[in-house]
């Protein structure tokens, strides 16, 4: 089988080297986090906006890896099926950390409160904070084996370009 | 240098019972929680958390099943390459799970019909699911799926 990866590295240089694509990551991030932030002290048209520009930066890195974090098995060769099933194994165990502290702060939430609790922590949000909420799991959830392949993956080499 | 060796492990029928153990282990500590009347609650709960705390220690140990948290050093490349395979799998159903779950969530705060976890008991019940489910998945796809070992010549 042809190796797809040799025959089309990321066809822009910029995004062949690490570093450069190591500083779109954590620009991604950065704006991911600052959205998180702007969404828990009030959700607004920002909130979104930042939401929207990481995401833009996702899509430019998952294109930078050639969506290697959804490739299927038989369009990758050995070594892109270990970098990617490695990402996802890292991205497991972040999003098991985020989603223990979101269940866990919930649980907090309410036991410093009171025994019995009226509603629940959702039932406060209002439907863009829910909205912004979802959106920004589902960008993490799909943008998080890419960050960690965009940013473990080595610089392509110059001869792969022949 | 580190000495390396292959993890053996048990057969996929006893590993198949542990995942079934945890999981509806902990499916039978709710309903004996919820259903069960007070004089003999306790203990069967006793027994019942037992259960589903032993399945998960089995789950957990590196040198009988749980490869998926064993090192790298303990695993020949081929479990390795399983291992992180299963982790692929574990992220994909994880993340379903979480957003279908969202999805409830959202929809049934606005519906008044549709069950949330109201009281704190019922929090402790979600958080300790999600911790089960969270820590034992990648164990439990590698139990489950991971065929018998070949018997040596």
């Amino acid at each position: 089988m042809q190796d797809i990866k040799n025959i089309f590295p990321p066809p822009i240089p910029f995004l062949r080297v690490r570093r450069n694509r190591q500083w779109l990551t954590a620009l991604s991030v950065g704006l991911l986090v600052l959205s998180l932030l702007l969404l828990v002290v009030k959700a607004n048209v920002w909130s979104l906006l930042l939401l929207i520009a990481s995401g833009v930066l996702g899509v430019v890195l998952q294109f930078a890896t050639r969506n290697l974090s959804n490739s299927m098995d038989i369009i990758t060769d050995e070594r892109e099926r270990q970098l990617r099933d490695h990402a996802h194994r890292i991205a497991y165990w972040v999003m098991a950390g985020v989603l223990g502290g979101i269940v866990g702060a919930i649980l907090g939430y309410f036991s410093t409160r009171s025994a019995t609790m009226p509603v629940l922590l959702v039932a406060d949000l209002s439907k863009l904070e829910m909205r912004l909420g979802l959106a920004m799991f589902a960008a993490v959830f799909l943008g998080l084996p890419t960050w960690i392949i965009a940013w473990l993956e080595p610089d392509s080499l110059e001869d792969e370009t022949a | 240098m580190a000495q390396t060796w292959q993890v053996r492990l048990v057969s996929q029928k006893i590993r198949r019972l542990l995942v079934l153990g945890c999981y509806l282990g902990y499916v039978a500590l709710i309903l004996v929680w919820v259903f069960v009347p007070q004089p003999i609650r306790s203990p069967l709960t006793l027994l019942v958390g037992l259960m589903c705390v032993l399945c998960m220690g089995g789950l957990h140990l590196p040198n009988l099943l749980g490869i998926s948290s064993g090192e790298d050093r303990l695993l020949d490349e081929r479990q390795q390459a399983f291992r992180n395979k299963m982790y692929l799998l574990a992220y994909q159903i994880l993340g379903a799970l979480v957003m279908v779950l969202a999805l409830y969530g959202y929809i049934a705060a606005d519906s008044k019909s549709l069950w949330l976890p109201k009281s704190e008991l019922e929090l402790q019940a979600v958080f300790w699911g999600v911790w089960v489910l969270v820590t034992t998945l990648p164990s439990a796809l590698v139990a489950w799926l991971e065929p018998d070992p070949l018997e040596e010549a």
